[in-house]
């Protein structure tokens, strides 16, 4: 049980640190409000509670002092500046090492994070000029002195209402008033917690507006005067009167303050009257204003206060990019605060494959309906239909169970820049855009080590050093972009920097002396940008502390081919490098075209298919040793026979019957695959080989058809034959056959 | 005598499911037989050991089929209609072993195993783990670990 709660404190942690993180860019990028200082202030509060519950000494220590520190910022005690930006920036990554190290149980040597701590205990002391545990007990007294004070007004109401005795409609009054005549007074005081939660008033009592005409008071009297305005989150309470909808009763009002049921003091009091028709009238000209000035009451007291303090100018660019992100132009705390539930990725899994399942039975009974005798029932068949649609729809919707804003994923990334900039000597900084994109968990786990692999190596060797910089006319600071977005299907995922680009005749030079290529070949700019990727390569004069031990970009490139992905470098002189990674939405399904081989059904993915040739339209030329190659515009190509290749069958002795496939591979390189007959183009949901078997060599998954039968996914890479060698990354069949005939 | 004691303490009876290829019986222990099915099509496999038929579809699992016989040494089996798949999970792995025919389900005591003669096969050797003796019939024992495909001397 314990152990339970402490996984989700550190899922939690995550949570918050993602909002602290956000929160560092915002000031970083001089898009903060006081919203931003507040959820940062939240997420660290929230931590050393939690590390509280667990006696985590260190951590609250930790978070402790980066807790003043941003509440003496929130207070306006200190000016966000860079040196406070940068000592937040190390805060942050050590709060982030003592969550892991606690999580992991170790313990980190003393020493780290030591002048961290120091220096944002001098911060707040050079603030306040007290220590950081007064001014916190103040502030926990402050909080705990308020009294409810709106009582009355609810009560002064029902006064009114009796007025109105004499009103038509009342004959039918008894002591248990109808529903449709009776007011609803609610009195409504949010404690601190409620706030530090990440609930917002203004969203309950929109919700409360939908049950009938809304009217809304607020008490601000417990708000101390702006000069003496200290950390006094919830100094207002409200008054709301409702005259609610048919059926409205008083648990429904309860159930809308159920998820904030004992954060909050609230009262409901029922109140049998009958509106004065001016009272109507009033409320709902006052109706649609109340609610929008309740919503910026309900940021906490000193959010309004630094508001007002620091007009236009910080809120404009904030708005703007809210508005970019998800539509939602309003506050941040009125972001949608999606509930959510936690659940074992194991289930969601289990889940996907049974859908997975579903599919293709659907597909199975389909096929068979088609073979059915045209007198089926044309009823059977639009439920089939139907059925078609609603299993696609289901099987999206699954599918975005597992989706993940990469957010999470480039936040870590701003770190590991910040960490080798320093160990490089260099200054930058990253800028992300996309944050939002979602992508297949799995995927953004594994993106991971890639992308910190490709960070490392733009900071190390893409930008120049701050002096060489300043030579070239270009900022000292140097820039990296990491930006995600949707295309076409798929999530393209791209690093920049803004350094000198790829040193081509260096490149070149390194990749003839080790071998790679031979100084006689011809190779085109993008044909040396992607000798970076070759096994064994590496540029650097010196192997430095962060790469060039040389497993660098031909690991990377594995592990983005193994999640289904491509991978390509661009590159210009001295405006600097690209890496652009595109990878499929999802790992279990893709889109690919269905082939005949030698009597098999295979699976060419289409992501690497480039054009079809159709028998008699291809230009063959014979070349030695039954090699053969294809002229396409002016380039030739070779063409590998499928069937040959996957020891389905002999040599054939010509294609001209053959259909061929231009592939492409991850390295650029193209052939053309000869096939039997081109079926269709399709989704296939894929089945991977590894669980029940082992990997094949050219082949890269299973699927499951229509008809049941099993159909293998070609791994097209391995069917481009490298270049110099001039073998296909497979044997060829007869030689594979020596192999594989024992045991 | 001591012999009959030490046979009285390990006792234990499990259930064993025998089957025939050719003219000969095999046995696999019933823990790791999921379901028998008769013959269903499988996708021929490109550079698979000649004993791996292929990879049938079971119920949306995507699992190898191998032919015993060949596996053991015994030729190559032309599946047809009559044949017997076997669904074993061995290893973490399911797999499928096609069979002439599945004859019995039978309760052994573990200590009637006795020792595989010292033959010269190596094959005898790594996939028989011993023999059972029931009426006049030779059961042979399969070291279902030994018998799985063994991984990737291929992709070498």
């Amino acid at each position: 049980m314990m152990s339970d709660l402490r996984d989700m404190f550190f899922e939690e942690c995550d949570d918050l640190l993602e909002v602290l993180s956000t929160g560092l860019e915002e000031l970083q990028n001089e898009t903060s409000d006081a919203e931003t200082i507040n959820s940062m202030f939240r997420s660290v509060h929230s931590i050393k509670g939690g590390a509280g519950a667990f006696g985590l000494d260190r951590l609250i220590k930790f978070a402790h002092a980066f807790e003043n520190v941003l509440d003496d910022l929130r207070s306006d005690k200190i000016e966000v500046d860079g040196t406070i930006t940068a000592l937040m920036f190390s805060g942050f990554d050590h709060l982030n090492d003592l969550v892991d190290a606690a999580r992991d149980d170790n313990d980190l040597p003393d020493s780290d994070g030591a002048a961290v701590l120091a220096e944002l205990k001098q911060t707040t002391q050079n603030a306040n000029g007290l220590s950081g545990d007064e001014e916190e007990d103040a502030n926990e007294v402050d909080s705990d002195d308020f009294v409810v004070q709106a009582m009355d007004f609810g009560l002064d109401l029902g006064g009114d209402d009796d007025a109105s005795v004499d009103l038509p409609g009342l004959p039918s009054l008894g002591d248990d008033a109808p529903e449709g005549t009776t007011h609803f007074v609610v009195t409504f005081k949010a404690e601190p917690v409620l706030y530090t939660r990440g609930h917002d008033p203004a969203l309950l009592f929109r919700a409360l507006g939908e049950m009938g005409e809304l009217t809304i008071e607020s008490n601000r009297d417990a708000v101390a005067p702006l000069e003496s305005l200290k950390d006094a989150p919830a100094a207002i309470s409200w008054t709301l009167t409702l005259r609610p909808d048919d059926g409205i009763d008083e648990s429904a009002i309860r159930e809308i303050f159920e998820f904030v049921e004992g954060q909050c003091i609230l009262q409901i009091a029922e109140v049998a009257v009958e509106t004065p028709a001016e009272e109507v009238s009033a409320t709902e000209a006052e109706a649609p204003a109340p609610v929008a000035e309740a919503a910026p009451a309900a940021a906490p007291a000193k959010a309004q206060a630094k508001t007002k303090a620091k007009p236009t100018p910080a809120k404009a660019p904030k708005a703007e990019k809210q508005e970019a992100k998800g539509g939602d132009g309003g506050k941040k705390s009125s972001e949608p605060r999606n509930s959510t539930i936690r659940v074992d990725l194991n289930r969601v899994d289990r889940l996907i494959n049974l859908v997975g399942e579903l599919v293709i039975s659907e597909a199975m009974l389909r096929q068979s309906m088609n073979e059915l005798p045209v007198s089926a029932n044309s009823a059977v068949s639009e439920a089939i239909g139907q059925l078609k649609t609603l299993s696609g729809v289901l099987q999206e919707s699954v599918m975005a169970i597992r989706a993940q804003p990469v957010r999470g994923l480039f936040q870590r990334m701003s770190r590991i820049v910040r960490e080798s900039s320093r160990q490089a000597g260099k200054t930058s900084r990253l800028v992300m855009v996309g944050e939002a994109t979602e992508v297949d968990k799995t995927v953004t786990e594994r993106l991971v080590e890639p992308l910190t692999h490709m960070i490392r190596n733009s900071v190390d060797h893409g930008l120049e050093t701050p002096e060489d910089r300043v030579a070239a006319g270009k900022p000292e600071m140097g820039t990296i972009k990491l930006e995600a977005a949707h295309r076409s299907g798929r999530v393209v995922i791209s690093l920049s920097d803004d350094g000198a680009g790829v040193n081509r005749p260096k490149v070149r030079q390194k990749a003839e002396e080790k071998g790679l290529i031979r100084p006689e070949d011809d190779l085109t700019d993008s044909d040396i940008d992607n000798l970076l990727f070759r096994a064994g390569f590496s540029t650097a004069d010196e192997i430095s502390q962060l790469s060039g031990r040389g497993v660098g970009m031909d690991v990377v490139r594995s592990e983005i081919q193994a999640l289904g992905g491509r991978i390509n470098l661009q590159s210009e002189p001295n405006k600097g490098t690209t890496i652009t990674i595109s990878l499929p939405l999802t790992l279990a399904v893709m889109e690919g075209m269905l082939i005949e081989v030698a009597g098999e059904s295979l699976v060419v993915p289409t992501v690497a298919l480039r054009e079809t040739l159709q028998p008699g339209q291809a230009n063959i030329h014979d070349f030695c040793d039954g090699d053969r190659g294809l002229s396409v515009n002016d380039s030739m190509l070779p063409i590998v026979d499928l069937g040959e290749a996957l020891g389905f069958r002999s040599p054939l002795p010509d294609f001209s019957n053959q259909s061929l496939l231009l592939i492409e591979g991850e390295s650029g390189r193209r052939s053309a695959l000869a096939v039997d007959g081109i079926v269709e183009q399709r989704e296939v949901v894929i089945k991977g080989l590894e669980q029940n078997y082992q990997s094949i060599p050219g082949i890269a998954a299973a699927t499951i058809l229509g008809n049941g039968k099993i159909a293998l996914i070609v791994d097209t890479d391995q069917m481009i034959p490298s270049p110099g060698n001039g073998n296909t990354g497979l044997l060829k069949g007869s030689e594979m056959a020596e192999v594989t005939s024992y045991v | 005598m001591s012999e009959q004691a030490t046979q009285e303490q390990t006792d234990e009876r499990i259930e064993i499911v025998s089957f025939a290829i050719g003219e000969q019986a095999f046995c696999l222990d019933i823990g790791h037989v999921l379901e028998i099915r008769g013959w269903t099509n499988t996708t021929t496999l490109p550079h698979a050991p000649d004993y791996v038929v292929g990879m049938m579809n079971l119920r949306g699992a995507v699992l190898p089929v191998i032919d015993l016989s060949m596996r053991l040494g015994l030729g190559k089996t032309i599946p047809e209609s009559r044949h017997v798949i076997i669904i074993a999970h061995i290893d973490e792995k399911s797999v499928g072993f096609l069979v002439d025919a599945v004859s019995n389900i039978i309760t052994v005591n573990t200590d009637e195993i006795k020792a595989t003669p010292e033959v010269s096969s190596s094959r005898t050797a790594a996939f028989i783990r011993g023999v059972y003796t029931l009426d006049d019939t030779i059961v042979r024992a399969i070291d279902v670990h030994q018998i799985m495909p063994q991984e990737a001397l291929s992709a070498a």
